[in-house]
C-alpha cells in the first residue's frame, strides 16, 4: 500500500514539475527579484531651491546653471525682476554611486558654497523592504562680499546639516521631509546663531517628462523674526541630457544658509521671485 | 548486475565516482577488516584507500539490509520508478539564467548599446518550444542617465518590468540537437515590449556541442511598433529601429 503511494506519488511529483506546457510561465517565476530598489524618485538631484534625495552615479558630472530674478513686484521697468538676476553656478561629481561633492559660486553676498551628500538608504520594495530613501546633505559656505567693518574668516562661513527622507508613494507621486540645521558663525545681536528648520516638499508627475513640485522650508528656530519661510512652486522638463526646473519662490538665494533663514521677502505678500535651474549631465 | 549489487554500486559511486565496487565492496568481507577508530567500529578497505573507506559499522550493517531488502520485485519496480523520473528530468526544459540581450541604437548625434546579461532564456527539445524573459531594469549603459531615461521616460519599467518572447521553433526536429554542430532555424513567436505583443519571426543560430546547445540570434524592433514614444526634442537622438541580438548557453550536461 505504502509502495503504491510512494509510487504514486513520485509519479505525479514528475508531472507536476514538468507538465506545464507554457515554457514561458515557467521561466518567469525565475525572473521575480528579492529587492527592487526604487529609482527617480525625484528627476533631479535639486527640488526646487534644495537638495532631492537623488545621488548620481559615478563619475557623473554634473553643471548647473541656476537663476533667481529680483523681485517680480518691480514691473516692467525691472522686466519682472530679470534685471536683477543673481546666479549660481555649479559642479557636482558623483565619486561613488551614493556619493558626491559639489561646489559652487552665487552672486548673491558673493558666496563660495561646497557641499557633501550621501545615500545612506535607498527605497526598495520586494523582499527586502525599506520604506524611505534616506540622504545626508552637509555644505559649508563662505561669503566673500566685501563689509565695513571687514569680517574675519570664521565670520563669514556658514554651516548647514541636513537628513533628506523621500518616499516614492507611487511612480508619479514623491514626497520628501527634510529637517535641517544651519549655524551661521557670526550674527547680530539680536540673532541666532543656529537655525533649526523642517522642510517638506514633493513632486508630482504629469506626463513621462513633466513634474509638477513644490519646497517649503518651516522655521522652528528662526535666525532673524522679521525674515520669512521660503516657498518654491515649480516644474522640472526632462529632456535627456537636460532637466530643466522652472519656479517662483521668495527665496532669492540658492544655497540652504540663504534660503532656510535668510529669506526677507514674503510670499503670499507678492514678492516673489522667478527663477530656473537647468542642468546639463556628463559622464566621465 | 543483481539489484543489491546495483545498489551497492550506486552508493559507492555517489561517494567515489572513480570505485571499482567489485574491487573494494566493503559487503563481501573478502578484503575487509574490522578496527576500531576512535572508539567506532569501522570497517576498512584492507587493499587501497579507495571506494568507501571508512564507513561506520553500523551504518554498513543498515545499508546491507537496505540492499537486501531492494532484490525483490517490489523494490525493483520502484528503481525503476525512479530511473523513469530521472529519465523525464533529462527531458525538461533546458534553462539559462544568465543569457545576454542586448540592443543597439545607431543614431547621428550618439549611438546607444545596453547590455542586459540577466535574461532567462529556456529551449525544451521534447517540442521545440523556446521562451525569453528579462527584466528591462537589468540593462545596463554606459551613460547611468540613460538607464535612469530608459526606465523611466521610455520603457516605463514601473509598469511594464519585463520582456519576453515566446515561440516554436518552425520544422523541429529533436535529432538536430544530439550531435554537435552548427544549424541555423527559423523560430516564430510573441515578443512582448512596454506591454505590446507583436508577432516575431526570426533565424536562431544553434552551436551544438557534446556539453552544451549555444544560441544565438538577431533582429529588428521597431521601437513604435511598441507604443514607445520618442519625443521630437531630445537631445539624444534614438533610432526608430533598434538591433537587438541574444545568446544562451545551455548547457545539456549539468554536471561539467
Amino acid at each position: 500500500m505504502r509502495f503504491i503511494f510512494l509510487s504514486l506519488l513520485l509519479i505525479f511529483n514528475v508531472y507536476f514539475l514538468y507538465a506545464q506546457d507554457d515554457l514561458l510561465s515557467q521561466i518567469d517565476q525565475d525572473l521575480d527579484p528579492e529587492s527592487v530598489e526604487v529609482s527617480s524618485t525625484f528627476k533631479g538631484t535639486r527640488l526646487i531651491n534644495g537638495h532631492s534625495v537623488e545621488t548620481r552615479s559615478k563619475k557623473n558630472l554634473t553643471f548647473i546653471i541656476s537663476h533667481r530674478f529680483g523681485n517680480i513686484r518691480g514691473g516692467a521697468y525691472e522686466f519682472f525682476g530679470m534685471d536683477g538676476a543673481n546666479i549660481r553656478l555649479g559642479l557636482d561629481y558623483a565619486i561613488t554611486d551614493k556619493f558626491t561633492v559639489g561646489i559652487g559660486r552665487n552672486s548673491l553676498g558673493k558666496h563660495l558654497d561646497g557641499f557633501a551628500k550621501y545615500r545612506i538608504l535607498r527605497q526598495s520594495g520586494g523582499e527586502k523592504q525599506i520604506p524611505v530613501s534616506l540622504t545626508y546633505f552637509g555644505s559649508a559656505a563662505y561669503r566673500t562680499v566685501r563689509t565695513e567693518p571687514e569680517r574675519t574668516f570664521q565670520q563669514n562661513l556658514a554651516f548647514t546639516h541636513q537628513l533628506l527622507i523621500a518616499r516614492k508613494i507611487s511612480s508619479a507621486i514623491s514626497l520628501q521631509l527634510m529637517p535641517v540645521w544651519v549655524h551661521y558663525n557670526a550674527v547680530s545681536v539680536l540673532e541666532n546663531n543656529d537655525v533649526f528648520a523642517v522642510g517638506v516638499g514633493g513632486r508630482y508627475k504629469i506626463g513621462k517628462r513633466f513634474s509638477v513640485n513644490i519646497e517649503y522650508y518651516h522655521q522652528i528656530q528662526e535666525l532673524n523674526p522679521d525674515y520669512f519661510n521660503a516657498l518654491a512652486l515649480g516644474f522640472d522638463i526632462d529632456t535627456g541630457g537636460h532637466i530643466f526646473q522652472f519656479h517662483i519662490t521668495n527665496s532669492a538665494a540658492m544655497i540652504a544658509k540663504g534660503f532656510v533663514g535668510e529669506t526677507t521677502d514674503d510670499f503670499f505678500g507678492g514678492n516673489i521671485h522667478l527663477g530656473f535651474n537647468i542642468t546639463r549631465n556628463f559622464q566621465l | 548486475m543483481s539489484y543489491p549489487y546495483l545498489f551497492k554500486f550506486l552508493v559507492c559511486y555517489a561517494k567515489d565516482p572513480n570505485s571499482n565496487p567489485r574491487r573494494t565492496d566493503p559487503f563481501n568481507g573478502s578484503d575487509v577488516h574490522q578496527h576500531c577508530l576512535n572508539g567506532i567500529v569501522c570497517q576498512t578497505d584492507v587493499n587501497k584507500g579507495t571506494g568507501l573507506g571508512p564507513v561506520p559499522f553500523l551504518v554498513s550493517r543498515y545499508i546491507r539490509r537496505v540492499s537486501y531488502q531492494l532484490a525483490d520485485l517490489k523494490s525493483m519496480l520502484f528503481v525503476l520508478l525512479l530511473v523513469s523520473s530521472v529519465h523525464l528530468y533529462a527531458q525538461g526544459p533546458l534553462i539559462d539564467k544568465n543569457g545576454t540581450a542586448r540592443f543597439y541604437s545607431e543614431a547621428p548625434v550618439e549611438n546607444i548599446e545596453a547590455i542586459n546579461d540577466k535574461a532567462v532564456g529556456a529551449i525544451d527539445l521534447s517540442n521545440g518550444s523556446v521562451a525569453v524573459s528579462m527584466l528591462m531594469k537589468d540593462f545596463e549603459f554606459e551613460k547611468s542617465l540613460m538607464k535612469e531615461h530608459f526606465n523611466e521616460n521610455y520603457v516605463e519599467s514601473d509598469k511594464y518590468p519585463k520582456s519576453t518572447f515566446k515561440g516554436k521553433i518552425l520544422d523541429f526536429d529533436a535529432r538536430n540537437f544530439s550531435k554537435p554542430g552548427s544549424y541555423v532555424f527559423k523560430v516564430s513567436g510573441e515578443l512582448t515590449i512596454h506591454g505590446v505583443t507583436n508577432p516575431l519571426e526570426t533565424e536562431i543560430q544553434c552551436q551544438v556541442s557534446n556539453e552544451a546547445i549555444a544560441v544565438t540570434t538577431k533582429f529588428i524592433v521597431a521601437v513604435a511598433k511598441f507604443k514607445i514614444a520618442i519625443p521630437k526634442i531630445v537631445f539624444y537622438n534614438i533610432a526608430e529601429e533598434v538591433e537587438v541580438t541574444a545568446s544562451f548557453n545551455f548547457k545539456t550536461n549539468p554536471s561539467k
